[in-house]
């Protein structure tokens, strides 16, 4: 659970960082707290990844996985309610804040995906671990 | 090699003064031969089309002329890739690249239709019914820096306060552009995902500011009388209102805890109508002091249109500021 804080931590932080400190577009920061992001809540990030700690810590590894998928389902939706300008200004700002700072952009999506990849593994492991019990 | 651009800029700058060229904007180009660097110089107008190149030397190497929606007014004797608007002509097909999309003199119309256009915003607006038109088919006052719909404070509002404040057309687009130019401007560019280094430092100058860090701007103005310096100047005063307790490290960040995931919230003049109608009034007293004694237009009869302005959807602000355009021509 308190991996999966520090990780809802990291993230906020990225997509505060991908909103280029406010001048850019705020998708990272919403598609980051997918599902919860659709509410448009700020806190978004943190209540996902919390609550998906929870889930992972009381053993739920079916809803945990199910919360993944709603994670990937729902962030272009939430993307779609969201966004603060139209999309081709939010894009092309997505854009310049990556050509302005490519390298940090790979280190905030290896982030990212590292966290993915950690949570699949848990979920993946805890759920064949219920099976054989 | 450095220095020796930065010389032949100046040298460019007084060149054009010297010509009393239609010239608002030089820039430098250096093309690569293959055996030697050949440097040439781009002489844009108030919208950024280029209109003639020069070499190291002072000599004429081309001239264009433009008809408004970009068509050339004389066969092109030597073709550039930069031509209408500053933007690259693509050689087989003759359409400008405009960065979102592709544009056609030949017809005044973009290829593509405008995404970003939003249906409630137009309806205020006829002219943006139509998703292809370029700057709301209105091209001797308007500039469309990428394909995308035109900015309201640094460009829209700053061109036409300008132009109340008694500078001509030209000049209020110039002014303009160098406003609008300092957030598009890489060099200068508030944006960065970092809370240090180069980012904080371009906000801090640029964006950010603080008041003597304006007034050595203003100062650089005095210095040079150039627009570019002006617009500049009027960036930073005009920024220094709707970034009221913000850093520059930071940057518009903490404004989360008030608006959300929308953290540009604070740049929109809706969003502080009443910080907007100040700063405004703001640009204004500062376009006069520049003009010197060339005052046209009372602030009372600017106040209504720009409260207005201030206050409403995008699609309303050019309606806004065309009814304004007209105020001013009729003082």
């Amino acid at each position: 659970m308190v991996v999966f804080l520090i990780y809802g931590m990291a993230l906020f932080a990225a997509g505060i960082m991908l909103s280029g400190m406010g001048e850019g577009p705020n998708w990272g920061f919403i598609a980051f707290g997918s599902p919860v992001s659709v509410t448009g809540l700020v806190f978004s990030i943190l209540a996902v990844w919390l609550l998906f700690g929870f889930l992972l810590a009381a053993n739920f590894y079916g809803w945990a996985a199910a919360l993944l998928i709603a994670h990937y389902v729902m962030a272009p939706v939430a993307v779609m309610l969201n966004h603060a300008n139209s999309w081709q200004e939010e894009w092309l700002l997505l854009m310049k804040i990556v050509q302005l700072d490519p390298m940090t952009t790979v280190v905030l999506l290896l982030i990212y995906a590292s966290g993915q990849i950690l949570a699949w593994y848990w979920v993946i492991a805890g759920l064949s671990h219920s099976r054989t019990a | 090699m450095r220095q020796s651009v930065t010389t032949s800029i100046t040298r460019l700058r007084l060149l054009s003064v010297v010509l009393g060229l239609c010239v608002s904007r030089c820039s430098v180009a250096v093309a690569q031969a293959q055996t030697q660097d050949t440097v040439i110089y781009y002489h844009t107008d108030a919208i950024g089309s280029v209109r003639m190149i020069t070499d190291a030397n002072g000599q004429v190497i081309a001239r264009y002329d433009y008809l408004p929606f970009g068509e050339s007014w004389a066969p092109l004797s030597n073709r550039d890739v930069r031509q209408f608007a500053g933007k690259e002509r693509d050689a087989e097909t003759g359409l400008d690249y405009f960065g979102a999309r592709y544009y056609s003199s030949a017809i005044g119309r973009f290829t593509t239709a405008d995404s970003a256009v939003v249906l409630s915003d137009t309806l205020q607006s006829p002219q943006r019914w139509n998703k292809y038109t370029y700057v709301s088919n209105n091209p001797m006052r308007k500039v469309d820096p990428d394909g995308r719909w035109e900015r309201d404070v640094h460009y829209e509002l700053t061109r036409v306060l300008a132009e109340a404040a008694g500078f001509g057309a030209d000049e209020a687009a110039h002014i303009a552009r160098a406003d609008q130019f300092t957030d598009d401007n890489p060099a200068t560019s508030p944006m960065g995902m970092l809370p240090f280094g180069e980012a904080v430092e371009r906000r801090a100058r640029w964006h950010f500011t603080a008041g003597p860090r304006r007034r050595e701007l203003w100062t650089q103005f005095k210095s040079t009388g150039s627009f570019d310096d002006l617009g500049i100047f009027l960036h930073a005063e005009q920024d220094s209102f709707s970034h009221v307790g913000f850093s520059a490290r930071f940057g518009q960040v903490p404004s989360f805890v008030v608006n959300g995931t929308d953290l540009k919230a604070v740049d929109k003049t809706a969003h502080k109508p009443e910080r907007a109608d100040a700063m405004a009034r703001d640009t204004y007293a500062w376009l006069l002091k520049a003009s010197g004694s060339r005052m046209r237009v009372h602030w009372s009869v600017l106040e209504p249109y720009v409260r207005r302005f201030n206050r409403a959807l995008p699609g309303e602000k050019d309606r806004i500021l065309e009814e304004l355009e007209r105020q001013i021509g009729d003082q």
